[in-house]
């Protein structure tokens, strides 16, 4: 298991420098002065020198990129243009955002997921069956942002139950630790503020979550019929066991695998609805800060965000990979 | 004590009639309802871009009136002068009114008689808008796609045939491209090259190439050692003609498989960008960036965002059904 995960680490490390490569490259492909956009379009010439000093812009590219390596070791990602703080800065609130967005939303998928995969498993060819197919179809076929725009539609303004945006109400505050405003409520033991950051958290995280939730369901359905076709269930079968107790005693462990699998791989899908989610529920995080600066041209963070976002995505993988193997030790001997 | 007797004079003893690999194939997507349902709506999408306008009946007659005296022997000028003219003489069709044209005074209208769809914010027929679009949608998913898989296939083709550090080192780079979230690294791709329709075909199509090229990569891998390629090398077959005449007709099953569902996937992402403000422009009539300028109106006049977002679903279930269908069509070891 240690060697696994050695190597794995070490299989990381071409990855998150060609990740670098890629942010690092970025800006200097814009057309332009690499040092005016970095400096932004309204600085000094002066300032414009600074920058060009600080980050060794007239001197050449592989230099210039041991400079910028340099300065990430020290966790400088240069400065935003918007707020004129350090992108790190800007970052630091932005993160746990979207994360905690993203687990919500994985929470729900996995909620709703798996048990409509085994009823539609379990009533193969049933109305259920169709139901979940044919939901968990037009689930993945729809645009996150506009199933958000929906459910604020109808739950925010039509009924009223849910708040429309934002991450607390007014006159609610949190003490922030993690930045998750849901853990940091409970571990102040703020309950008001817990619930009612848990009620804003809840439509962006089914928004996020519906597309993940749909392919769970039918991970689970199919997962659960494959194994239901084996020697071993039928021998559960004849000895008289219950249909209920061959499910959920016997088929359902090993039907879990490609489940957990399948689970990992939708990472990236959260991500990405978050980005999209994050801009039409007004939640400051790592989306709506990547999409806003691309569109007020602040590069600085655009670039420091994209390389943050890319190198957590990169390592929340490597801990699923790494639990896939500690769940099945056949992985570790690949 | 009686003997039945088989009768074996109606017993045929013929062989049954020889079914080719494309016609089986299209039978057992026949018999597939979701497929069909797929077909159908996709129908419907390309209908509606094809005839939208009088584009297509235009363009035949266009063609001799291309200046080449401007455009000279660069094709690429050539098609866009051909194109622009088209575009000016083309006049409405399917579509019920002018997808640009402007009815202040309808502002925000609801669904009518007139207007099946409602008016947008600015007073322009949504249904008008809705037919342009899935012009721009499936334009932009296709050709999307098809730039991925060529480029792709060449990718991964080249990698997986040549083996040993060129492979190591090619697939490495893939492995990285995949390491961005396709959304993220698009949007990283946009900034480059900046906001618009072009910009944003390029981005979807580069962030979609890794996965054409592991998919050959993989059906190369399997078949470069077979017998019957081992055949060909006897015979003297060159590598090329051993490489794109005898291994890559069987990538050609998760290529199709593959591309199809990619397409639905690259529509999501175009009107994501759109939506996002990063994709196409405005006034196209494309429609995540009609969701875009809906955002604003959504809760007074929910019809502007209701529609293009149900086009958008509808289009991609479409793609997504049919891309479940050929999988199970093409190959039955793959089905899930």
């Amino acid at each position: 298991m240690i060697r696994y995960i050695a190597r794995r680490l070490l299989m990381l490390i071409p990855v998150l420098i060609g990740i670098s490569i890629i942010t690092f490259v970025m800006i200097r492909l814009i057309p332009g002065d690499p040092a005016r956009i970095m400096a932004g379009e309204r600085a000094t010439e002066e300032q414009v020198q600074r920058v060009r000093e600080m980050w060794g812009l007239d001197k050449p590219l592989h230099e210039q990129y041991i400079i910028y390596m340099k300065n990430l070791a020290r966790g400088n990602l240069g400065r935003s243009l918007k707020r004129n703080e350090a992108v790190t800065q800007e970052l630091r609130w932005a993160l746990p955002t979207t994360i905690e967005l993203a687990f919500a939303a994985m929470f729900v998928a996995i909620l709703i997921g798996i048990p409509a995969g085994i009823i539609a498993a379990y009533k193969q060819n049933s109305w259920w069956d169709l139901l979940v197919m044919v939901g968990s179809m037009v689930g993945i076929s729809m645009p996150v942002f506009w199933l958000g725009l929906l459910l604020i539609y109808v739950f925010a303004l039509k009924l009223g139950w849910m708040p429309p945006s934002g991450r607390l109400s007014v006159g609610i505050k949190i003490t922030p630790i993690t930045g998750m405003y849901t853990v940091d409520a409970l571990i102040t033991g703020n309950w008001r503020g817990f619930v009612d950051a848990l009620k804003h958290l809840i439509m962006p995280a089914v928004a996020v979550g519906t597309i993940p939730m749909a392919v769970i369901a039918r991970m689970t359905r199919s997962s659960l019929l494959e194994v239901l076709r084996q020697d071993y269930i039928r021998t559960a079968r004849a000895k008289g066991l219950a249909e209920r107790a061959v499910i959920f005693r016997h088929a359902l462990k090993n039907a879990f695998l490609p489940v957990v699998t399948i689970i990992g791989l939708q990472l990236g899908t959260l991500l990405v609805g978050a980005i999209l989610t994050e801009t039409i529920f007004a939640l400051p995080g790592m989306g709506r800060l990547i999409v806003d600066r691309i569109l007020s041209r602040d590069y600085p963070v655009v670039q420091g965000a994209v390389l943050v976002f890319a190198a957590t995505f990169v390592f929340i993988n490597l801990i699923v990979d790494i639990s896939y193997a500690y769940l099945d030790p056949r992985i570790r001997y690949d | 004590m009686t003997t039945t007797q088989l009768d074996i004079s109606s017993v045929s003893t013929e062989l049954p009639p020889h079914v080719g690999y494309l016609a089986d194939a299209w039978r057992r997507l026949k018999r597939n309802k979701l497929a069909v349902t797929g077909m159908v709506i996709l129908g419907i999408f390309l209908v509606m871009a094809i005839f939208a306008d009088t584009y297509v009946f235009v363009a035949p007659r266009t063609l001799f009136q291309v200046d080449t005296s401007q455009t000279g022997a660069n094709p690429i000028a050539f098609v866009k002068q051909w194109h622009a003219l088209t575009k000016k003489e083309a006049r409405p069709l399917l579509a019920p009114y002018d997808p640009s044209k402007a009815y202040l005074r309808l502002r925000k209208a609801p669904p009518s008689r007139e207007h099946p769809l409602g008016m947008d914010e600015v007073g322009r027929d949504m249904l008008s808008r809705i037919i342009f679009g899935a012009r721009v949608s499936l334009q932009v998913g296709v050709l999307s796609v098809i730039g991925a898989i060529l480029v792709g296939t060449l990718i991964g083709a080249i990698s997986g045939y040549l083996g040993g550090w060129v492979d190591n080192i090619v697939m490495r780079l893939m492995d990285i491209v995949l390491a961005f979230p396709s959304l993220l690294l698009a949007l990283a791709i946009v900034t480059i090259l900046g906001p618009g329709l072009i910009n944003m075909l390029y981005a979807i199509a580069i962030v979609s190439i890794p996965t054409y090229a592991r998919l050959v990569r993989a059906s190369v891998l399997a078949e470069k050692e077979s017998d019957y390629v081992l055949a060909a090398r006897a015979v003297g077959a060159g590598h090329v003609r051993i490489l794109f005449r005898q291994i890559m007709p069987n990538a050609l099953t998760p290529i199709i498989v593959q591309g199809t569902l990619g397409i639905g996937t690259a529509i999501l992402d175009a009107a994501a960008l759109g939506f996002l403000g990063l994709g196409a422009q405005p006034p196209t009539p494309e429609w995540g960036t009609m969701l875009s300028r809906a955002q604003q109106v959504f809760f007074s006049a929910p019809h502007i965002g209701i529609f293009p977002g149900l086009a958008i679903m509808l289009t991609v279930l479409g793609f997504n059904l049919l891309g479940d269908g050929l999988r199970d069509a093409l190959d039955p070891r793959l089905r899930m």
